[in-house]
């Protein structure tokens, strides 16, 4: 079975005020539809010095910017359904 | 360890006065600290500006280490002849404590000091003495932890006069009413509230006469320390880290970058307060909107983000008095002025890098952080405490 996927949702003030909760929503119902319960795992975390017109999000070990909660549903299944770990 | 006094203090106007003609002045260093009450001749402006004259003479010249003698003789040449009673005439009680310990009293006409130790009246070694023509009441003394100690204006030994005390409320009751709040546990500001409301009671809410009181308690100084921004240059991490792990006190850490720094210090994982919506109960403490989240780092005793919570405490620390002031929330900046407002001694280690993000930093020149930090320590000085910064 693959490995538990964190997603971390920056919920520093910047990204807070743009919408870190909306966006945690979306993705938690996303998962629940999905069936990817235990599979996938939403924390929190301080600001990621990349504050911007978005939230800062990481899936895995990859980092993004800029993200809005109304681009939830895309995103979700395009970085975090379509998460592949490179291993380097 | 430091002893400190802890000291509170509240004067109560005259009814229909505007100017109080009590003075108080509370003064307190790394060791020393210094109290003095003066009662201006009379009400309003005339006593209000002897007071404070008298005041500020007696709390300068005893501090620096002068005789009673010398501020005898400076009050009367200094301060102004009231030009009906032809008299220049202002009462003062001085304490003057060193080390934490040494005391010295010097009253001149004002109600004696109260001083309870260890649940009882405790009776000062009182001289009296003539000094250019008035008497003088002095003593010196050792202070002991737990000291308690007031000092009361005669506004309030008249207060209740003719009411429910036919000749006021008298020094004697008041010392037995200090002794009984004493032993209830209460802390300086508590005690001086407690007396305050009493005096006022027995004046059925319209005092005859300006009433003042200082409350003091000798106890261990508390210590808070504080790591906020990253060293400019990376190889200091380590060692800012473990100047915050030496320190005394409760440790805190302030700031996004410096907290995920310290964490890759320690080995330790970082984890943030932050509970997913779906899965919150009732309202989850600090949940308000735009106040930023803290979070958890092993050793530590509150991590913070940076900037926004020392903008939010700040602005805190400008509308409360004391720790009872501050609203019972949980978020960040409350609890930061919390831990700010019950320390005496403050410890800010603060590294200098500046955001490369954050252009405004890069004109100005030094961080927001510094900007905040400058406002702070101002803020808290004012208070008496003491405040160590460590740049590094
Ligand atoms: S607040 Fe999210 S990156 Fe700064």
């Amino acid at each position: 079975m693959r490995q538990m996927l964190v997603v971390t949702i920056c919920v520093g003030s910047s990204c807070n005020l743009r919408g870190s909760d909306d966006l945690a929503i979306k993705i938690q119902n996303l998962i629940e539809k999905e069936n990817l319960e235990g599979m996938v795992d939403i924390v929190g975390a301080f600001c990621m010095d990349a504050c911007s017109r978005g939230i800062s999000v990481r899936v895995g070990k990859r980092q993004f910017s800029g993200i809005r909660p109304e681009d939830g549903e895309a995103f979700f299944y395009k970085e975090i359904m379509g998460y592949e770990e490179t291993i380097p | 360890m430091r002893h400190v006094v802890e000291c509170a203090w509240k004067s109560l106007h005259k009814h229909g006065e505007e100017l109080c003609g009590d003075s108080v002045i509370v003064r307190s260093g790394a060791d020393s600290f210094v109290a003095v009450l003066s009662d201006g001749l009379g009400s309003g402006v005339k006593a209000n500006i002897l007071s404070t004259l008298t005041a500020e003479i007696a709390a300068h010249l005893f501090d620096a280490g002068s005789s009673v003698e010398d501020v005898m003789q400076t009050l009367l040449e200094t301060l102004p002849e009231c030009s009906v009673r032809k008299l220049a005439y202002a009462t003062f009680a001085v304490l003057t404590v060193k080390n934490g310990c040494e005391a010295s009293l010097v009253e001149f006409d004002s109600p004696p000091l109260i001083l309870v130790r260890d649940h009882a009246l405790f009776d000062l070694p009182v001289e009296m003495r003539e000094v250019n023509g008035r008497m003088i009441r002095e003593a010196r003394f050792d202070l002991l932890k737990n000291d308690c100690m007031v000092m009361i204006s005669d506004g309030y030994e008249h207060a209740g006069l003719g009411g429910i005390y036919r000749l006021g409320w008298g020094w004697e009751n008041i010392a037995l009413a200090v002794q009984r709040f004493v032993n209830t546990g209460v802390d300086a500001f508590k005690l001086t509230q407690a007396l305050s409301r009493t005096c006022l009671k027995l004046y059925d809410d319209k005092p005859g006469d300006d009433s003042t009181v200082i409350s003091m308690r000798v106890r261990p100084a508390v210590s808070v320390s504080i790591l906020t921004g990253p060293p400019a240059n990376k190889d200091l991490d380590a060692f800012a880290v473990s100047r915050l792990e030496a320190a005394e006190g409760p440790k805190i850490i302030c700031g996004g970058s410096t907290s995920q720094m310290a964490a890759r210090v320690l080995g330790e994982e970082l984890q943030v307060d932050w509970i997913p919506p779906k899965k919150r109960t009732g309202d989850a403490p600090g949940k308000k909107k735009g106040s930023p989240p803290t979070a958890r780092l092993k050793g530590m005793d509150l991590v913070t983000e940076g900037i926004l919570t020392l903008g939010q405490t700040v602005e805190l620390l400008h509308q409360a008095q004391s720790v009872d002031d501050l609203p019972r929330d949980a978020d960040a900046a409350t609890r930061l002025a919390r831990y700010l407002l019950a320390a005496d001694d403050i410890l800010l280690i603060v590294g200098s890098a500046i955001n490369p993000n954050q252009v405004a930093d890069i004109i100005r020149g030094e961080s927001m952080r510094m900007v905040y930090i400058r406002e702070l320590v101002q803020d808290l000085k004012q208070r008496n405490k003491q405040v160590t910064i460590e740049k590094i």
